[in-house]
């Protein structure tokens, strides 16, 4: 089983961008448990959102390491 | 065709598209604007070829898309779908009225659906379009300027009106963004911008992206090609000693000798609503690296006139940082 990446952030925060050639809008909101979870392979989300962790500019996200393989993502 | 109207009206429309090709029916914002309505570009060409009487034989058009140049008041919640399309980053926080909005340049924006309402009541689309240059132009006393430019592959003339899900106004109450009230913050030589300076008078900041759009095999355009995002300030002050002028051409402020050596200046404007106050509402422009050049000092004037001093500068960002950030605090929760 892929290991889970968990995103912290205040509940109700909103990440918005577009990706690809095509630019196709994409977006995710922090549910009120404040975290949203992924499997480490799955590549899109992982690489927008620590791209907003990394970008003191935007709302404070961390990352950490999930304890279980909780589905817990909205999109 | 009548040329007997005598309408001198107008409405521009905006709408994200979720992706290229997929064209949006309804306007999420309509508002009203000084001028630049998005209109079809057409290549006409003639047919320049050697005939018998010397006459160009026929006219052929090669290529259409559309362009927009549209210029119109800063408003606190259309705002924001504008600043999407030129930024394309976007993170919204808070759990009422206001939100906090905090636009940051992608490396792909996304495509827009513009509407333009002319003169005569030609409601028209324009679809798949890019933003390409967004200007912010501030004077005192006077409400904030936006100029938008934008380029896509396709114009519609449409049957029946078009309509916003809402239309923003513009007028006496407000609100709207201006000068009056607004919190600059300059430094020279430091970043970021912590000063509150009450000495600008008026200036732009101008995000622009170099873009091409492509052609292949139809009459429209069907593909685009992005280039650098950019960012250009140039601030119009009084002047009042010469520590910009020093720190510019001798290094520090303190120089007196000529210096390769630049250093890095930044800004941070907060823009505020009126003419009724509304702190919770606002646009906030942070440019934290700009290497500044600044004039020959202002001559001096016997008849006793203010002496201004013009800042131009050049925006970069390193490995690291952000090149712009606007935060625009609004009652919109979301956009998308």
């Amino acid at each position: 089983m892929a290991k889970r990446v968990r995103f912290e952030a205040e509940p109700g925060t909103i990440l918005t961008t577009f990706l690809g050639p095509e630019a196709r809008l994409v977006s995710w909101t922090f549910p009120d448990s404040g975290h949203l979870e992924f499997d480490e392979d799955d590549q899109e989300p992982l690489e927008v959102l620590r791209g907003f962790a990394a970008d003191p500019s935007h709302p404070t996200i961390s990352e950490t390491a999930a304890t279980a393989p909780k589905e817990s993502k909205t999109r | 065709m009548t040329t007997a109207s005598r309408q001198n009206e107008g409405l521009l429309g905006i709408a994200q598209q979720t992706a290229e090709g997929t064209a949006k029916g309804t306007a999420t914002y309509a508002h009203t604007l000084y001028g630049g309505l998005p209109r079809p570009v057409r290549a006409d060409n003639e047919m320049e070829v050697a005939s018998t009487g010397q006459h160009v034989p026929g006219i052929f058009a090669t290529e259409q898309h559309w362009e927009m140049d549209a210029t119109f008041p800063g408003l606190p919640i259309s705002l924001g779908q504008w600043l999407l399309a030129a930024f394309g980053t976007l993170s919204t926080s808070g759990a009422g009225d206001p939100y906090t909005h905090t636009f940051t340049p992608a490396a792909t924006p996304g495509f827009i659906t513009a509407f333009g309402r002319t003169p005569g009541s030609l409601y028209r689309k324009f679809a798949d379009g890019t933003v390409n240059e967004l200007s912010f132009n501030f004077e005192a006393g006077q409400p904030l300027r936006v100029n938008a430019k934008a380029m896509g592959y396709t114009p519609t003339d449409l049957a029946v009106a078009w309509t916003a899900t809402t239309t923003e106004a513009y007028d006496t109450d407000g609100e709207y963004l201006t000068m009056i009230g607004s919190t600059l913050k300059m430094d020279i030589g430091a970043t970021p911008a912590s000063t509150t300076v009450a000495t600008i008078q008026s200036g732009t900041i101008t995000v622009t992206r170099d873009l091409s759009l492509i052609q292949t095999d139809g009459f429209e355009p069907e593909h685009r090609s992005l280039g650098l995002f950019k960012v250009g300030v140039s601030v119009h002050a009084l002047w009042v000693d010469a520590t910009a002028f020093k720190a510019t051409y001798y290094g520090s402020t303190s120089g007196t000798a000529s210096s390769p050596v630049q250093p890095v200046s930044s800004l941070d404007l907060t823009f505020a609503v009126g003419p009724t106050t509304n702190a919770n509402h606002s646009l906030q422009l942070q440019v934290p690296k700009v290497k500044l050049a600044v004039p020959e000092p202002p001559d001096v004037d016997p008849a006793a006139g203010p002496t201004f001093v013009d800042l131009a500068g050049m925006v970069f960002a390193e490995t690291g940082d952000t090149i712009i950030t606007a935060k625009l605090k609004s009652s919109v929760s979301t956009y998308t």
